[in-house]
């Protein structure tokens, strides 16, 4: 067994010194609110006063709720988003990577999205695709007036509209900056040796450009997952609160309206475990993913 | 290794400084400074600053002229998130002398923290009625302690256009009574090429929301609080089933706004009908949309109101709905001034302050003293005159009043996803939940 030396073990006690502020704030504001969760999800608690422990009584609700069970739906259709908010940024980067006339001026309205934020985009939203609002608006007056629907007040129309603002469009501008800057770090020996190898572009896409920014995608996908799954609420609260109905109301959003509409604080707790478990779940199988192609690799 | 040392002397320093700040400070109560109470009050309509935020500094300023002793520190509190910060302010056991309420469940809930009010109101009790104190009592219950204040009794009420009604052909002084009549309006209001009912449905649908309270109340009139109990319920009974289909009629026919889904009712639509963009609108009785706007827009003499439909099926006819405290204020329990808090209540419920709060706000004062005539509205003496029956909403919990019910409506007229008798049935369900609660 390899002992240690004097100096190696300050430097260990050191290294543990120097991380200790972020392990503290990871404790207190992830770990300690996890724990606190779970353990609160079975109680029944107003959020003051006295909570009253009533076992799995929260969880037999849940499975129970017919608006849960909606919630799972929904968000789920929002999730299947996820490839289009994926593939249209390295599309879009892959082109621009070659050059485009007025770039700067593209990628400056693509990224604003980014530099308002989701409140103000979801409000904005909200107004444009109003019935009688600008985009009907304006497809109207191209002659497009069959294209203009009541995107808000379809149920159906509403979750994809949802799905398409927030899980595609809003985050473009940024997947195109981070997929060019994992672009510009592919060697350009490696086009060269496509375009002497006679491949086309879709060829050199597929085989140079898109294995070289391999881990950018994979990380893409985990903060996809992650937006839709947990920070989706600001959007939809300003977007549609929810609604037609219960059309855009995703688990999230339940928490809220369990938690903080209703003050019904162990059974939004029950709501929120019950996201954590799907979140583990499909981070566990990403994790999964990521290794087995890594060992491919 | 000096370096290292500074790097480490600043993380050390960096962790106790963090927690002391998130550790925060405490808001001081009703701290006395020379011998004079400070009262604070928490407040969710003192945002407003265009139509509450005056007038409240108004009975502040008067209250502190007419109590020299007392100091008022008014806080105008965001509505969205407004009752989150006082179970905040409940849970760390200290806060503001004085907290705004909406009457009902939302109150009741927080009965433990409040105090009993009874031996402050005892002089001046009469001015308002056992209507509103029971409502605003422990719970509901009128035998029990009074925990709050009212300031308003609100309500709901179909509003209409004088003018459009008489470019329609119809008798302006005539308001409908019943389905047939009503629905006869609509179509010739239509035909004139005026919008019949103006609506606000984007977000939440509150027109069709609205309208449906002042159904309930009239179909179940007196028996409107058997709701809770079970005695009497939405599933089977035909007269809601009618008012119902006739909602749905309505959108059918064309009669509700077809702009409406663009538009959010606060105040979007409430200002399309003081801009006479249509002939009827479903408003409030008290605080916002209300007779004080649309006479002040329209002319107060060019408002009609009537206060719902009636309904052949139905046992009740002209009930009309109302909250008997829409709002009010609480005395906490943590406050070291429960004399100079009550004092400042006491100037908004009663007197000068009451008048300046009802004739610049339009707020529906709950005191009877007040001089509804020179206010210059007959529309509010009209409102005034009729009696009131429980909104059918203030019986449910929390979850089904402040959100589920819109969007069953929403649902069922708006993006017609489920039928009438799966509305009939999800309405039922935050009946049964009430009973389920108990």
């Amino acid at each position: 067994m390899k002992m240690l030396t004097p100096k190696m073990k300050s430097e260990t006690f050191e290294s543990y010194l120097l991380i200790a502020p972020l392990l503290v704030l990871l404790l207190v504001f992830i770990l300690y609110p996890v724990i606190a969760n779970v353990y609160l999800s079975f109680f029944k608690w107003k959020g003051m006063g006295k909570a009253t422990f009533i076992g799995l009584e929260n969880y037999r609700t849940m499975m129970q709720d017919e608006t849960f069970w909606i919630s799972i739906k929904n968000t789920f259709v929002l999730l299947l988003y996820i490839p289009l908010g994926v593939i249209l940024p390295i599309l879009i980067s892959a082109v621009l990577r070659e050059g485009l006339k007025g770039w700067p001026i593209f990628r400056a309205i693509i990224y604003i999205p980014n530099i308002l934020g989701y409140v103000i985009i979801g409000m904005i939203s909200s107004i444009m695709f109003r019935k009688l609002g600008p985009l009907n608006n304006v497809l109207i007056a191209m002659g497009l007036g069959s294209f203009a629907l009541d995107w808000l007040s379809n149920p159906v129309l509403a979750l994809n509209t949802l799905g398409l603002v927030y899980g595609v469009w809003l985050r473009l501008g940024f997947g195109c900056i981070f997929f060019l800057a994992a672009m510009s770090s592919i060697d350009d020996s490696l086009y060269d040796a496509a375009k002497i190898d006679g491949a086309l572009w879709w060829r050199t896409f597929w085989n140079v450009t898109i294995p070289s920014i391999r881990f950018s995608i994979e990380f893409w996908v985990v903060l996809s997952f992650i937006e839709i799954l947990a920070r989706a609420f600001p959007f939809i609260y300003t977007f549609s609160r929810g609604g037609p109905g219960f059309a855009t109301f995703t688990l999230e959003y339940g928490i809220y309206n369990e938690g903080f509409i209703a003050f019904n604080m162990g059974y939004a707790s029950s709501w929120a475990s019950a996201l954590f478990v799907v979140c583990a779940i499909i981070a566990y199988f990403q994790v999964e993913l990521m290794r087995k192609s890594s060992d491919v690799q | 290794m000096k370096m290292r040392c500074k790097v480490l002397c600043v993380i050390l320093l960096l962790v106790p400084s963090m927690l002391m700040w998130a550790a925060g400070t405490k808001e001081a109560g009703s701290a006395k400074t020379d011998g004079s109470a400070v009262i604070t009050i928490w407040d969710f309509k003192y945002g407003d600053v265009e139509g509450v935020q005056p007038a409240m500094v108004k009975i502040d300023e008067l209250i502190m002229r007419e109590n020299p002793g007392i100091t008022i520190k008014h806080v105008g509190q965001p509505n969205d998130n407004y009752y989150q910060l006082v179970r905040a302010a409940v849970q760390a056991g200290s806060g503001p002398d004085i907290v705004m309420f909406h009457g009902g469940v939302q109150a009741y809930e927080f009965d433990d923290y409040t105090i009993a009010l009874d031996k402050y109101i005892q002089p001046w009790r009469p001015e308002i009625s056992e209507f509103s104190w029971a409502y605003c009592s422990e719970g509901g219950n009128g035998a029990k302690p009074v925990h709050m204040v009212p300031l308003t009794t609100q309500g709901f009420g179909i509003y209409y256009n004088k003018a459009l009604f008489k470019q329609a052909g119809l008798d302006p002084e005539k308001a409908p009574s019943d389905v047939a009549s009503f629905m006869a309006a609509c179509e010739k209001l239509k035909k004139a090429g005026i919008v019949p009912m103006v609506a606000g449905l984007q977000g939440s649908p509150y027109t069709i929301d609205f309208l449906f309270r002042c159904f309930v109340a009239n179909i179940y009139g007196p028996e409107v609080s058997a709701l809770g109990t079970g005695k009497q319920n939405f599933v089977g009974n035909a007269a809601f089933k009618r008012s119902a289909e006739m909602v749905q009629e309505m959108f059918k026919k064309g009669y509700i706004d077809p702009a409406g889904t663009s538009t959010p009712y606060f105040m979007d639509a409430a200002n399309n009908f003081a801009a006479s963009k249509g002939a009827m609108f479903v408003g409030l009785l008290s605080d916002v949309c209300h007779w004080k706007v649309f006479g002040d827009a329209l002319g107060t003499d060019a408002v009609g109101y009537f206060p719902t439909i009636n309904f052949p099926e139905a046992k009740y006819k002209d009930q009309q709905v109302g909250q008997p405290a829409g709002i009010g204020y609480s005395v906490m329990k943590w406050s070291k001034n429960p004399e100079a808090a009550m004092k400042v209540v006491e100037g908004y419920a009663r007197g000068e302050g009451n008048a300046m709060w009802m004739g610049m706000t339009g707020a529906l004062s709950p005191n009877k003293n007040v001089d509804i005539k020179s206010l210059g509205y007959p529309l509010v003496a009209e409102i005034l005159q009729r009696p009131f029956v429980l909104d059918f909403n203030t019986l449910l919990l929390n979850e089904d009043a402040n959100g589920n019910f819109d969007r069953y409506c929403a649902q069922a007229f708006v993006s017609n996803e489920i039928s009438i008798d799966k509305f009939i049935a999800a309405s039922q369900g935050m009946l049964d939940n009430v009973q389920k609660s108990k």
